[in-house]
């Protein structure tokens, strides 16, 4: 299975599919511009899990250097979806952010809060 | 929590509401921090959040109520800052109105949502954003227009970083290089994206000044009053430290003189004076300094009355009241919640304002005076440099190049006889060529240690951050005066040469 990436100059994607979970690596800037994209790539990478019957999506944001309100959005909305879907085809969402970049772990501990349940944090270093 | 049962038509009608009103909010708040929207839009936007809270309560949604609540908190505080929120803010605004309106479709916080985490979240932000600000101004001061630097006018803070960053890595390569032909090249491409770094950083003070006397018009007319404002100044741009401290001036400057300071048209006939005030903002670039001067012919300050309230309030002995010049009975006035005035009004008077204004000059290392002729009207002037932000650091020459490094002066420097000691050129692959025998020191904090070579023990100076990078980043490059330090994070380089 493959899920269609983003590649743009300002914003990738790199998805590894595994059975146990699908992690996507994020690199570069999530800004305005690219809020549209990340929104359809979201929308896919929710219906191949649901697809997948996977248990867990892990999310890498470590490489990404900022994003915005508007690509925040589009994170809060994946969440909602996944939220609605039946429980049976839920899964887990874990980010994983650099200890060092700040607005990660304070933007990915208020989106967490969406969804104690479904959304775990954890903080590492870019090595790790 | 629902605590009432509310029949099930009303509660449909209420969501269908209020998922239109949170979506207006939320197109209204992308809108103003974008700088496309106008002041009219802005009050409907608070207007929206408002009601909504309230229609929240009548239907028992209290925890949705609670946070439409901390959303007119952050849209105020925002507000007061004329919409120049830093990107944090601008995420918990947004996911706020993004949690309220998953509320409204779920009815209560049950089901995995942790509401009392996002309101921490959320405390966090603002205790942060307060901290960080140069004021925290007080709501009721707020009124008027938003003058928030547009986005065209200026670069995002995430460009802005990629930016410096990138300006820090040509200015690294140009100490790498060896040919003298390549240094140069890269010292002037170098020079030119730094001048790109602080251009892109500038705010235009001139809109600025011009929305804030928009302001003192609307409010002076709402008071029944009469002024003609005249605005003299060069189409001025500045950094955006200088533009907030400036703002913060013309705030409460523009403020006082039409509260207290600028008379109803009759009044002043009586007093012989025009019905119609004249209020005088002039802007100027000398060098590096940027001054500002907000003067208006009103009814100036009843220096007599500020010498009582000055005794009254510890500030000056009985004996200096009596005897002291007025400019420094007027010092008075700066100090914080000092007010002449016995009733506060919702616009001024309540003794704050002009306290702010000072201190926020003063960050900048700039200065502020008052002069006042009772009757006759008061002129405010300020001053501050308009640099970005200083640093205060630890600089030595290495003993391996020409390069002066710096460390921030945070951190802790003890000679030490280590051996093992860490050449910066090394790291920053830097050529080295023995200039000077090196002594090692030791640059420690409370988590780490790391011990470098230097010419001498590090001496303490104040640099200027012109091309600033982030925390994470090992080298920032900073000025004194005309000469240009490489800034190394010690943690940073810490964490580097464990990796390694």
């Amino acid at each position: 299975m493959t899920i269609q990436e983003i590649n743009t100059r300002e914003l990738k994607t790199e998805t590894e599919v595994q059975k146990s979970a699908f992690t996507v690596k994020m690199t570069g800037f999530a800004e305005m511009p690219m809020m549209a994209e990340l929104d359809g790539f979201l929308k896919r990478l929710h219906q191949s899990a649901i697809d997948a019957q996977i248990p867990e999506v892990v999310i890498d944001i470590r490489p990404l250097e900022f994003m915005n309100s508007s690509c925040f959005k589009a994170f809060v909305s994946w969440i909602n979806t996944l939220q609605e879907a039946p429980e049976a085809s839920q899964y887990r969402v874990r980010f994983v952010s650099d200890e060092k970049k700040h607005w990660q772990n304070r933007s990915l501990g208020a989106l967490a809060c969406f969804a104690v349940d479904l959304i775990k944090v954890e903080t590492s270093s870019m090595g790790s | 929590m629902m605590n009432v049962a509310v029949p099930d038509e009303l509660m449909s009608r209420f969501r269908t509401v209020s998922m239109e009103r949170l979506e207006r909010i939320d197109t209204a708040w992308t809108a103003i921090v974008h700088g496309e929207t106008s002041p009219s839009e802005d009050a409907q936007l608070l207007r929206d959040v408002h009601t909504l809270k309230g229609d929240a309560k009548v239907v028992g949604l209290v925890e949705a109520s609670m946070l439409c609540q901390r959303l007119e908190d952050l849209l105020s505080a925002a507000r007061d800052r004329s919409y120049r929120v830093h990107e944090d803010v601008d995420i918990v605004v947004t996911m706020t109105i993004q949690f309220i309106a998953m509320l409204v479709r779920k009815r209560s916080a049950g089901g995995g949502i942790d509401l009392q985490g996002f309101l921490k979240q959320i405390e966090e932000v603002m205790s942060e954003w307060l901290r960080r600000s140069s004021e925290a101004p007080d709501r009721k001061l707020s009124v008027g227009p938003h003058l928030r630097v547009k986005d065209r006018d200026r670069v995002t803070e995430s460009s802005g970083i990629r930016l410096s960053s990138a300006t820090t890595s040509v200015y690294v390569e140009h100490l790498r290089a060896t040919s003298t032909e390549t240094k140069a090249r890269l010292h002037q491409m170098w020079t030119e994206l730094r001048a790109g770094v602080i251009e892109a950083h500038r705010a235009p003070l001139t809109s600025i000044v011009f929305g804030h006397v928009r302001t003192a018009r609307e409010i002076a007319e709402a008071l029944g009053k009469r002024l003609t404002a005249v605005v003299h100044g060069d189409d001025i741009a500045v950094s955006p430290e200088t533009a907030d401290a400036l703002s913060v001036v013309l705030v409460h400057a523009l403020r006082n003189a039409v509260d207290h300071g600028i008379e109803l048209p009759a009044v002043r006939q009586k007093a012989n004076k025009p019905p119609i005030a004249t209020l005088k903002v002039d802007i100027e670039r000398h060098g590096e300094r940027i001054s500002l001067l907000v003067e208006d012919d009103g009814t100036g300050v009843d220096i007599d009355a500020v010498r009582v309230r000055a005794v009254e309030r510890g500030l000056l002995s009985p004996e200096l009241a009596r005897d002291a010049p007025a400019e420094r009975v007027l010092e008075c006035l700066l100090a914080p919640g000092f007010s002449t005035r016995d009733s506060t009004s919702e616009l001024s008077g309540r003794g704050i304002g002009l306290d702010a204004a000072h201190a926020a000059v003063r960050e900048l290392g700039g200065d502020l005076t008052l002069e006042s002729h009772y009757g006759w009207g008061t002129t405010l002037r300020a001053s501050v440099a308009d640099a970005r932000g200083a640093l205060d650091i630890l600089s030595f020459d290495s003993p391996h190049s020409e390069v002066r490094f710096a460390i921030p002066a945070i951190h802790a420097v003890k000679k030490t006889d280590a051996l093992s000691t860490v050449a910066l050129e090394d790291v920053l692959r830097i050529p080295k060529s023995d200039r000077a025998k090196p002594q090692s020191f030791s640059v420690f904090s409370a988590d780490f240690a790391v011990t470098i070579d230097a010419v001498a023990k590090p001496t303490p100076e104040r640099a200027l951050r012109t091309c600033p990078t982030q925390e994470e980043e090992l080298v920032e490059i900073v000025d004194v005066g005309e000469r240009q330090l490489v800034l190394v994070r010690p943690e940073v380089l810490h964490a580097r040469l464990r990796s390694d």
